[in-house]
């Protein structure tokens, strides 16, 4: 297969190289367009495809772009090459300094913020008439000249706008299969779910918004070259809607964009050929045609063109064949890269008795005192699996400590004063009837929401109202009632889980840097899944049924290496074998050292594997307790079965 | 800036608020009751204006046609839904037949007042036309959908517009002319008559949401349209009445503001953009707040065109960002306590 697709890209790369001698002279323009238009639409894909944040204001980067690279260029003589630099840069800047106040909002609002500054940057190039050229435009563009060579016949110019978006595709196609690009797809899918496996949700938004805004620059800082003159109207309003007109038919696809161009710029060309007289009927016709083909196109295929390219050509992720490295020698390949901030649970999914390197390590720290959090839950590691009776002393220092915490919505106080402490090791069951604030209780502890009054403390810290992706980095994540997995396969799913622990943001995965990392992650992401029992490696996650995705979700959790994991209902939705493969499981790594807090309706599940149990209702917290004596307390099954059942 | 410029700005601004005022009212009950902000609610306004001014001056009547294609879909819709296969035909060649009447029989010099009858019908029958075709179709795929769904249409209709009547202005009788002066300020008497409509829009959708048994079932479908649906009420008819109620009350704005600024065909979007702001301000949900919210908006955009002449406009949407950050936050803290 490899040869066969290199001699295809092969064939590609000269088929577009050679394509302004193939046309007559006339495509050459259009050839230009698209490119530009192509490149720039890719970075409204990798905006509103994949990180589902839709602008209606990326004419006004692209304006920015262009004014800035001729202006600098033509009125304060600075090199035309580094003007494109400059004009990108600024256009980066300005994406920066919208991007930072209005990506706090999202949906429909964040499309209208960006529709407004769209509109009041259009209404800047017009009226900065002293540096813009007003409504009348800037015409002293100089030309772009390499060695003696001009840059002004289409058919030469055709190679610069090439290059960029083919750059432009390559780091949108790198870019998606990354690290930082799964946090972008997973942000995508579900906000909650991003933050509690620690992904830094607002600053992804901002450097995609930027690197969008920096797309949308260069191309117009190559458009202003091209035409050698610029006014507003090409970057108003109707500009960004033809953009995103552009960036909806191709769809979330990294080669969406430019065919998205191709299709909007030919369609152009084909309109204004249809209409014999020229001016006005044309431009109308083209107008209503937009209009018609985007609510068309939403109502007939809101993805684009994206199935139909997926299908054409794989650059989804793909598992491989499994790596040379056997699951159980993950665990020694990884605590050393463990960010100081993670407490490094050296046992990682898929962790057996470890190898003699990781026993070794782990004997020295079994004997250091435990200081819990920053170096490590230490006395629990690297302990073999043995009965309860063997089990070592957890760590003297609870790990998750809750004191009187108070949770209330508007007036109803759904959690008040609940309070308990969780070492290393335990599985501490929290039940209660519906409506008693456990989940309430599990979205204050893991950060979802701060809490009205209390304290949490983690490893002995205060981290009352820290966000969930804090607590993410500090060790603690959970699971979700309703099952909060991303869009994508069951193997990348339990990738965005070592999110915390491996590296590279935005910008190594448009280079396409880290691929140890990526390594590491995917054979750590198949130790977890092979130990909660999924195979489905390439199946997409929301398809799977929901006892599936919940052990999915469970294996997500564990790629985090985390000391404290929260269930929130973990068995609902499976069966009665595969919950008695979950207690196991649960039962295992409690004697890895986890810390585990267990909501859960099955009450035959929690009483068999819980070493104690908080009992709440209405907020309150009823009883703390062994699950044989919680099991008689005459309030417990007061508040069960109704009071008179007491 | 002169005692008597300040109350002349202010009355300026009072005026056109009020067009804003009726904007959002639209804006806020298409929100409520389908979660569409409609990027096209400004097309209405311009469709209402043009259409009134062409049923009594004689020139096009777009909105009329306009409101028998978008019914000649909507039939062929329904008959393809019900696989009325033999019945086809009969949509086009209605809308082919219609269209051919309504051509013979103009030009149009309709009385004012029944233009405007007429033309807020077609509007709103459009608006209703619209929703059938173009938003309930996408029901299930969300807001971001609809926003460029409802773009498109901005587009579509704004390129009808420029089909039908072409780029000039149009102006359209004053209800009653002439002004009445109090205190060296004159007011004329259109300025009055469109703040008091607004405010009888506003008492009337009062009266639709508060003491009708439909109107009161168009607000539980907003709230929770599965809980409507469970006690026999549809969303899909609520969404349409919603869209209709809407139109028409856009295409009155329209018709009420063409004698004071003329009406163009691209006067729609900022229209729509600066009732949203005002929408937006009041809260998004209620109706008094769109009211309030599209008169302060207005009011602020005299002052600020007469101060920074040139900035006026752009000082008006810079505000939408702040605003929309503030209502996050004020959600937010709601949330909280």
């Amino acid at each position: 297969m490899r040869p066969r697709s290199a001699a295809l890209g092969l064939a590609g790369a000269a088929l577009l190289v050679a394509l302004p001698w193939l046309l007559p002279p006339f495509y050459a323009n259009l050839l230009c367009f698209i490119a530009i238009y192509g490149g720039v639409a890719t970075g409204l894909i990798l905006l509103t495809g994949y990180a589902g944040l839709v602008s209606l204001g990326q004419g006004a980067f692209y304006g920015i772009g262009a004014y800035g690279a001729v202006v600098l260029a033509g009125s304060y003589g600075v090199d035309p090459w580094l003007s494109l630099l400059l004009g990108t840069l600024l256009a980066a800047a300005a994406g920066y300094l919208v991007g930072l106040p209005i990506l706090r909002l999202s949906g429909h609002y964040l499309a209208l913020a960006t529709l407004a500054w769209g509109i009041i940057a259009t209404i800047l190039f017009t009226q900065l008439a002293s540096i813009t050229g007003g409504p009348n435009g800037f015409t002293n563009v100089p030309v772009l000249r390499l060695f003696g060579v001009d840059f002004i016949d289409p058919g030469r110019f055709y190679y610069l706008t090439l290059i960029f978006a083919v750059l432009a595709v390559l780091a949108l196609a790198s870019l998606i299969r990354s690290r930082a690009g799964r946090a972008v797809r997973a942000m995508r899918s579900s906000e909650f779910a991003a933050a509690s496996v620690g992904m830094e949700v607002g600053r992804l938004k901002l450097q995609v918004f930027v690197l969008a805004a920096a797309l949308a620059g260069l191309g117009g800082a190559l458009f202003a070259y091209f035409i050698a003159f610029i006014s507003p109207s090409a970057f108003d309003l109707g500009a960004s809607i033809r953009l995103l007109t552009m960036a909806m038919i191709g769809g979330a696809h990294p080669l969406g964009g430019v065919l998205g161009a191709a299709v909007v710029t030919l369609l152009d060309d084909v309109l204004q050929n249809v209409i014999p007289n020229g001016s006005g009927q044309a431009g109308l016709v083209q107008v209503i045609a937009y209009g018609a083909i985007l609510v068309g196109l939403m109502l007939a295929s809101p993805r684009g063109l994206e199935p139909l390219l997926s299908r054409l050509w794989r650059v989804r992720f793909r598992s491989r064949p499994a790596a040379a490295a056997p699951p159980d020698a993950v665990p020694d390949a990884v605590p050393d890269a463990v960010p100081d901030a993670v407490p490094a649970r050296a046992a990682g999914p898929g962790a057996a008795p470890a190898t003699a390197r990781a026993a070794a390590r782990a004997t020295a720290r079994a004997t250091a005192p435990a200081t819990v959090f920053g170096t490590a839950p230490a006395t629990v590691i690297g302990t073999a699996p043995g009965t309860p009776a063997e089990r070592p002393q957890a760590p003297a220092g609870a790990l998750l400590e809750v004191r009187e915490l108070g949770r209330s919505f508007g007036g109803l106080q759904a959690v008040d004063g609940l309070g308990f402490r969780l070492r290393g090791g335990e599985i501490l069951g929290l039940i209660g009837p519906n409506g008693a604030g456990k989940t309430t209780a599990f979205n204050v502890i893991s950060g979802l929401l701060p809490p009205s009054q209390g304290r949490v403390l983690l490893g002995g810290d205060d981290v009352t109202g820290q966000p969930a992706q804090r607590m993410a980095r500090r060790g603690l994540t959970r699971t979700f009632q309703n099952t909060a997995l991303f869009d994508m396969s069951v193997l990348e799913n339990v990738m965005a889980g070592c999110y915390v622990h491996t590296r590279g943001g935005v910008w190594a995965g448009v280079l396409g840097l880290g691929r140890a990392d990526e390594a590491r992650a995917e054979r750590e992401a198949r130790g977890a899944l092979e130990r909660v029992g999924l195979s489905e490696l390439d199946a997409r996650a929301p398809a799977l049924p929901v006892g599936k995705q919940r052990l999915l979700e469970v294996a997500r959790s564990l790629a985090m290496r985390p000391a404290v994991l929260l269930l929130d209902e973990p068995a609902a939705g499976l069966r009665y074998a595969e919950k008695r493969e979950l207690a196991g499981l649960l039962g295992a790594l409690r004697d890895e050292g986890l810390a585990i807090l267990l909501v859960e309706h099955d009450m035959d599940l929690v009483m068999s594997v819980a070493d104690r149990i908080v009992v709440m209702n209405y907020g309150k917290m009823l009883t703390e307790g062994a699950p044989e004596q919680v099991r008689q307390d005459p309030e417990v099954i007061a508040a069960y079965l109704g009071l008179d059942a007491a | 800036m002169t005692m008597s410029t300040a109350l002349f700005l202010f009355v300026t601004g009072l005026t056109n608020g009020a067009i804003y005022a009726l904007l959002g009212l639209g804006l806020v009950l298409i929100y409520n009751v389908t979660r569409v902000i409609n990027i096209a609610q400004g097309e209405f306004v311009m469709l209402g204006a043009l259409t009134a001014v062409g049923l009594t001056t004689g020139e096009a009547t777009g909105g009329i046609t306009l409101a028998i294609l978008a019914g000649a879909a909507w039939a062929l819709l329904v008959l393809l839904r019900r696989r009325r296969w033999s019945l086809l035909w009969l949509p086009p060649l209605g809308a082919l037949a219609l269209s051919w009447l309504v051509r013979v029989a103009g030009p149009y010099h309709l009385p004012p007042l029944l233009a405007v009858l007429v033309a807020t019908v077609a509007v709103a029958f459009v608006g209703a036309a619209l929703y059938r075709l173009t938003i309930q179709p996408a029901a299930a795929a969300g807001e971001v959908v609809f926003l460029i769904i409802t773009t498109g249409l901005y587009l579509g209709l704004q390129g009808l517009g420029l089909l039908f009547w072409g780029p000039g202005s149009f102006s359209f009788p004053s209800v009653h002319g002439g002004q009445i002066a109090a205190g060296g300020l004159r007011v004329s008497y259109q300025s009055l008559f469109v703040l008091a409509a607004t405010f009888v829009v506003l008492a009337l959708l009062w009266l639709f949401f508060e003491r009708t048994l439909f109107g009161k079932a168009l607000r539980a479908a907003a709230m929770n349209r599965l809980g409507a649906r469970l006690v026999g009420i549809s969303p899909e008819r609520a969404g349409l009445v919603a869209f209709a109620i809407s139109a028409g009350i856009s295409a009155l704005a329209g018709v009420l503001i063409a004698p004071v600024t003329y009406a163009t065909y691209d006067m729609g979007l900022g229209l729509g953009l600066k009732g949203f702001v005002g929408a937006v301000i009041g809260g998004l949900s209620g109706y008094p707040g769109a009211v309030l919210g599209g008169l302060a908006i207005g009011v602020l955009e005299a002052f600020a065109a007469y101060t920074t002449s040139a900035y006026g406009e752009a000082i008006v949407y810079a505000l939408i960002i702040p605003i929309l950050l503030l209502r996050v936050i004020a959600v937010r803290r709601g949330a909280a306590t």
